[in-house]
Formats: structure tokens, sequence, C-alpha cells
């Protein structure tokens, strides 16, 4: 009986102290694409940083985070005109918090899976949450890279929209993601 | 005998007062054999308390009975002393930087309001330069066509036009330019290509030929009559047609 509960209480132990698997951003690319009437705009940063951590109640927690001024259109003028528009200087920013509930590890590499979650954005001071698509790819236990795509409103933002020639950029905007994600040794 | 008596009286009294004035050895040793003989006598009374504060260490009495204590109160030890770095310092220069980044904010704000304002002022400028020099070439080419194609029978009836033409162009274009370059620039450039910089080069070809063509218009105005007025008039003609084209595609290279 005695060792019965050292057993279970050894067990308890070791299912406390296993380290919650834990994912760290090893290179992203992360874009914007906005449209005028006149032509396309595709904007991308490579500065991503961000986490993505397995909780004990099996809810998978990602963070991640872009400088706005990191983003490289081949356009000086441009970009420079995009930090105007989303205020660079105050809002440095543009971070994402998601929390996805009941997340299980794939039994098997590669693995595959597509979902849409919600996720928490934060753009120029204002934190909204919006519907992220996610193409998950599990390569292997350790490596995961992360698709995903949302658009967003820029007034819903509160940024007000670049024009050129007096015609003003359209609202919603497209983001694209490119994430790859590394299991923490 | 009382003469007698009177006569020593003078003298007795003049003998008493030599020897009160004349210093003896003899007379205080009698005063203090007298003193001793006292104190033999009597036994010494105790010392009356003196109250001398000042007195010199050799006329101080002596304490037989040893020295009298007295509890001295203890001074409290000198307190550290204080840091260099005050305590409070530290928020202040802390929020001496708040408010140095608070009035940075403000004035990058301003300056990013006030280049938004002067830049669609620009190209608003811009759009009527463009018109007003697009004007200007198509009422050039027709007095060109009356004065050395067509033969009109009034060559000059465009010449008014033109000039006015030329002159709100020029106008226009000046202070289009002037917009720009009072512009703030509240963000740097990066390096790299920027259709900025090549607009302004586009500009600088189109400024170089307006220049040139209000010297060259003014210029083929006097020579009116003489034959070397076609050739100054056709490069006239060319200048405008290219700073007309320059101007064209400075705007197109922000536009497309």
């Amino acid at each position: 009986m005695t060792s019965l509960a050292l057993l279970s209480l050894c067990s308890a132990l070791v299912v406390q102290a296993a380290p919650q698997p834990t994912f760290t951003l090893k290179r992203g690319t992360v874009s914007y694409k906005i449209i005028h009437k006149l032509h396309e705009v595709t904007g991308t940063s490579q500065a991503a940083k961000g986490t993505a951590k397995l909780l004990k109640d099996k809810t998978l927690e990602v963070r991640a985070s872009v400088p706005v001024a990191t983003f490289d259109s081949g356009n000086a003028n441009r970009d420079a005109h995009m930090l105007e528009a989303v205020e660079a200087a105050r809002f440095k920013t543009v971070e994402l918090r998601a929390r996805l509930p009941n997340f299980r590890l794939p039994p098997k590499f590669p693995a595959k899976a597509r979902m849409k979650v919600p996720a928490q954005i934060r753009f120029h001071g204002v934190e909204r949450e919006e519907t992220v698509a996610l193409d998950i790819t599990f390569q292997d236990a350790k490596r995961v890279v992360v698709n995903a795509t949302f658009t967003v409103s820029l007034e819903a933002y509160k940024v007000e929209r670049p024009s050129l020639m007096f015609i003003q950029i359209n609202d919603p905007m497209t983001v694209v993601a490119d994430l790859h994600f590394e299991k923490r040794p | 005998m009382c003469a007698l008596l009177l006569a020593w009286l003078p003298l007795s009294t003049a003998l008493a007062q030599t020897d009160s004035s004349r210093p003896s050895v003899t007379r205080p040793k009698k005063k203090t054999t007298k003193k001793k003989r006292a104190a033999k006598a009597k036994p010494k009374p105790p010392p009356a308390p003196v109250e001398e504060p000042a007195a010199t260490p050799s006329d101080a009495p002596v304490d037989d009975q040893g020295p009298q204590w007295e509890t001295v109160e203890e001074e409290p030890p000198e307190a550290p002393p204080a840091k260099v770095v005050a305590p409070s310092l530290v928020p202040e220069k802390k929020k001496q930087k708040q408010q140095q980044e608070a009035l940075d904010q403000v004035r990058l704000d301003e300056q990013v309001k006030l280049r938004r304002t002067l830049l669609t002022a620009h190209q608003a400028l811009g759009i009527a330069t463009w018109a007003a020099l697009a004007g200007t070439t198509v009422i050039g080419q027709l007095e060109l066509n009356d004065k050395y194609r067509l033969g009109s029978a009034n060559p000059d009836r465009f010449e008014l036009l033109h000039f006015g033409l030329a002159m709100g162009s020029t106008g226009l274009f000046a202070a289009t330019g002037l917009f720009a370059l009072l512009a703030p620039r509240p963000y740097e450039l990066r390096s790299g290509f920027s259709t900025s910089t090549l607009h302004r080069i586009l500009v600088g070809i189109a400024t170089a030929g307006m220049l040139a063509q209000v010297g060259l218009g003014l210029y083929a105005h006097r020579l009116e009559g003489a034959l070397d007025q076609r050739v100054v008039a056709q490069a006239h003609q060319i200048i405008g047609y290219g700073t007309l084209g320059a101007l064209t595609v400075a705007a197109a290279v922000l536009v497309f």
C-alpha cells in the first residue's frame, strides 16, 4: 500500500516536472497587401518574433509581434508614407495573441491541420479580435510551419487610409504570415 | 618736656611711615610664624568652596577624593553620508525623459500633419501645373503652325494666350515645387529604390526645361521679324515637349 502511494506520488512529480512544449519562431515572413485603384502594394517584414506554448490544460498559446518599421514594399518613399499612416513612432509593433484550446500534438509526423481561430490583434494602438485562418504543418516533432491569412479593416484600427491622387486605398488589408517555429530544447 | 614730646611726635610718625613703605624681609617672617602658631593651636577648617570657574591648572585645587565622574550623554553617532544620487532624482530623470518623449511625439505628429497638408496641396498644384503646361504646349504648337507652317492671316492670334498660359504654368510649377520643398520629413527614407527620388530627378530636368523655356520664349519674342526667330522658336518647341514629357513621367512614377 505504501509503495503504491509512493509510486503515484513519483508519477505525479514526473508529470509536474515534464516541461511544457514551447516553440520559438526561428524565421518568419509577414506581409500586408493593400489595393489602390491604380496599383497593388505588398510590404514584407522578416523581423517577426514569437512563441507558441502548449499549456497544461492543452491550450496552445501563441504570441507574435512585428515591428512596423521593418516592412519593406520595395519603395522607400511609400514605406515612409506607411510609417506616417500607422504612426510608427507611437505604435511600434503589430502584435498577435491567440489561444487555441484543446490542442493536441499530432500522433504522427509529418502532419497537417487547417483551422480558424480567434486572435487578438493589436495594431495602431487598437486591440481587436480577428478570425485567422491557419494552416499548421508539423514537419516533425520539433519543426512547425504556420501559414496564417486574415484581413483587417484599417478604419477599424483608426488608421487614416493613405491616398494617392486623391484616391484612398481600399479599406480591407490582407495580412499573410509564413512562420517557422522550432521546439525549444 | 612738652617741647620734647612735640618734637618726637612728627619724628615717630615719620619713622612709622618709613617702616610701612620699606620692603622688609623680617616682617612677613614674623607674620608667618604667627600664622603657623595659630595653625598649630587650632584645627584647620575645611576649605570653603571656591567658585572660580576660570582657574588655571596651576591654581586649580587638588582633589583628594579622586575624580568625580559625571555621566556624559553620548552624542549620537554621525549619520552616514547621503548617497550622491538621491533616490528622488531617478524618477525625476524618468519623468523628464517621458516629457521629452511626449514633446517629441507632439512635434512628430505636427510634422506629419504639415507634411500631409503640403503634399496634398502639392498633388493638386502638380495636376494643375501639368494641365497648364500641356495647354501651353498645345497653344504654343498652334502659334508655331500659324507662323511658320500654315501661314495664317493672323499669325499672332495665339501669342497672348500662349504667353498667359506660360506665365501661369511657370507660377504653378514654382508653387508646386515650393510646397514639396517646404514639406518636413518626419520619417527618414531608408536606403534603396524610391519613386520619390526618381520623381525628384525628373522634376529637376523639368525645372531646367522650364527655366530654358522662359528664356527662349522671351528671346524668340525679341527676334520678331528676324530670320533667326524660327530656329529659336523650334528649340523652344522641342524643349517644351521635353519639359512636358519629364513632368508627365515624374507624376507617373508616383502614380503607377
